[in-house]
């Protein structure tokens, strides 16, 4: 009998499905998963069975989602969007220069017509509703570029009309190249949105051995390679008043 | 009724606009990611023709069968062609080397092959921040591209050094290294001696100083940072030229690649102890350890 316990539970570690990380957002262009993957896959082992997976393609990475145990990295739009479908609570999320949340903008140069092209790094889907608030219905040629910075550059040295970005990539520019962003202004501004977010749909919503996987990056050196792809400084737990907020705008 | 949209449909088919994808060589990396995201972008149907095995007659008579209204012409053995047999077409254009000393009329329209130089140097400033000085080689071919550097570098507070090469020149070793780094551009006569590329290299490197290049191959002679073309981009550009030039918007006509592939090579910059900013590696596209 402690045979065949033993070789069923032999089995049942065989054939476990290992914890999947899955991963979407426009937050960040990454290029090259294969060395987020990897960075992951080495960081998580210590950690348990866990394996990490990004997707460059929105509905791909939804139909992967499952009703329970799904671990996923999204952007705060997105988490909005998707969260009620598929049960899933915000645990951690994504800090940079000491900040949680980051906005987005629409920026073109000083009165500049309302024809063109609008250069931007997030995806079509989102930066046409930023136009919407922003012109109504406009007519504007939208152009995907693979970072927030091409976007900008785009606009200032005049090859595209207008950009949609965060509002502290438009910063770091002005901070690097002043004399090309004097003539830009902020046609539009969209609420704070959190910044990327970690979000489970399993038991491990408050576990805090779990959430410490996420939370302790900036602590190891792969994980700190991991911070660096993702554009970020740090992971960090959600409190109270930032889950308050996220649940009300389900 | 079904014979007025039979004729509704073939009127349309008969003004419906043909766009013509030109491609020099689908076997060549670059143009053939250029295409791929062209296709991806574009939203209206087109044609699509790869020249490189193809005979002078044969390219001559596709284009007359076909007659495009656009041709988005990849490489210069296209451009080429098109602006040759159909040059009352409008022709826009890609990949193709030094574009200003080609005959362009004025229903050509495209991308040119580098980044714009006030790009580059904005993002040398967001990354190695603390840079005053580059240095920079440059012969009578590429004196343009050095003045633009001059010129553009004084609105990041960059000076630029620069040393004025001709065929057999030695290096002035003194005044390249007197700068925090050394920016390389696609110069002929540079390029023509790898020997002296590598010593360059390596001298440079034993000094402690960053290199930046153009090519991802500078960074196993010692390069520290490579500002190239994101080829996808360019092919979504020029899409949007199009797309843009079918619905009226305006554009401009001769545009710089506004998409930038980034390379940092950060073992390196630890390695010879060089400043970088950390909090903007978001414009990174590839580290390297």
């Amino acid at each position: 009998m402690k045979i065949i316990s033993i070789f069923f539970l032999f089995c049942v570690m065989l054939f476990a499905e290992p914890h999947k990380v899955y991963y979407y957002t426009t937050d960040k262009n990454i290029d090259n998963f294969k060395i987020l993957k990897v960075n992951f896959d080495r960081y998580l082992t210590k950690y348990g069975d866990y394996e990490f997976q990004a997707f460059s393609d929105k509905e791909m990475f939804e139909t992967f989602l499952k009703d329970n145990d799904t671990i996923v990295m999204l952007s705060s739009l997105h988490y909005k969007q998707i969260s009620k479908k598929h049960n899933l609570n915000a645990v951690c999320v994504a800090q940079n220069k000491k900040s949680i949340t980051d906005t987005n903008v629409i920026i073109g140069k000083k009165s500049a017509p309302l024809q063109g092209t609008l250069t931007t790094a997030f995806s079509k889907k989102y930066t046409k509703k930023l136009l919407r608030k922003t012109f109504g219905i406009s007519h504007l040629t939208l152009l995907k570029v693979p970072k927030e910075i091409d976007a900008l550059m785009s606009v200032g040295y005049g090859m595209s009309q207008f950009a949609s970005v965060s509002k502290s990539s438009f910063k770091l520019l002005q901070k690097t190249n002043r004399p090309l962003t004097k003539d830009m202004r902020i046609y539009s501004e969209s609420d704070p949105n959190y910044r990327m977010l970690v979000a489970v749909n399993n038991k491990n919503a408050k576990d805090k051995d779990f959430i410490r996987i996420f939370t302790n990056m900036n602590k190891s050196k792969n994980g700190k390679s991991i911070l660096k792809i993702l554009g970020i400084d740090n992971l960090v737990k959600l409190n109270n008043t930032h889950l308050r907020e996220l649940r009300s705008v389900r | 009724m079904k014979l007025i949209a039979t004729l509704l449909l073939l009127t349309m088919s008969l003004y419906a606009e043909t766009i013509l994808v030109m491609n020099s060589n689908a076997k060549i990396d670059r143009y053939k990611s250029m295409e791929k995201a062209f296709s991806q972008d574009i939203k209206s149907d087109f044609k699509r023709i790869d020249i490189g095995n193809m005979a002078k007659d044969e390219i001559r008579e596709y284009l007359y069968d076909i007659y495009p209204d656009r041709v988005y012409a990849i490489g210069n053995k296209a451009f080429q062609y098109a602006s040759k047999y159909i040059p009352e077409k409008k022709i826009f254009f890609s990949s193709i080397v030094n574009y200003k000393r080609l005959k362009m009329g004025k229903k050509c329209f495209g991308v040119s092959n580098e980044l714009h130089t006030g790009m580059k140097l904005t993002l040398i400033k967001s990354l190695l921040s603390h840079t005053k000085t580059i240095s920079m080689i440059y012969s009578r071919y590429t004196k343009n591209v050095y003045e633009s550097f001059k010129e553009e570098a004084k609105h990041v507070g960059i000076k630029v050094i620069g040393q004025k090469i001709d065929k057999d020149d030695t290096f002035d070793m003194q005044k390249l290294q007197s700068a925090d780094a050394f920016v390389m551009i696609a110069d002929p006569i540079l390029l023509k001696d790898e020997k002296k590329v590598k010593e360059l290299y390596s001298t440079l490197k034993k000094r402690k100083k960053a290199i930046v290049a153009y090519h991802p191959l500078y960074i196993k002679y010692g390069a520290v940072l490579i500002l190239s073309v994101d080829t996808p981009t360019v092919g979504r550009q020029v899409a949007s030229m199009i797309k843009s030039d079918m619905s009226g918007n305006t554009f401009v006509n001769i545009q710089t690649p506004i998409g930038s592939k980034v390379i940092f090579n950060e073992g390196l910059a630890k390695r010879i102890k060089l400043y970088y900013n950390k909090s903007a590696l978001g414009i990174v596209n590839k580290v390297i350890k």
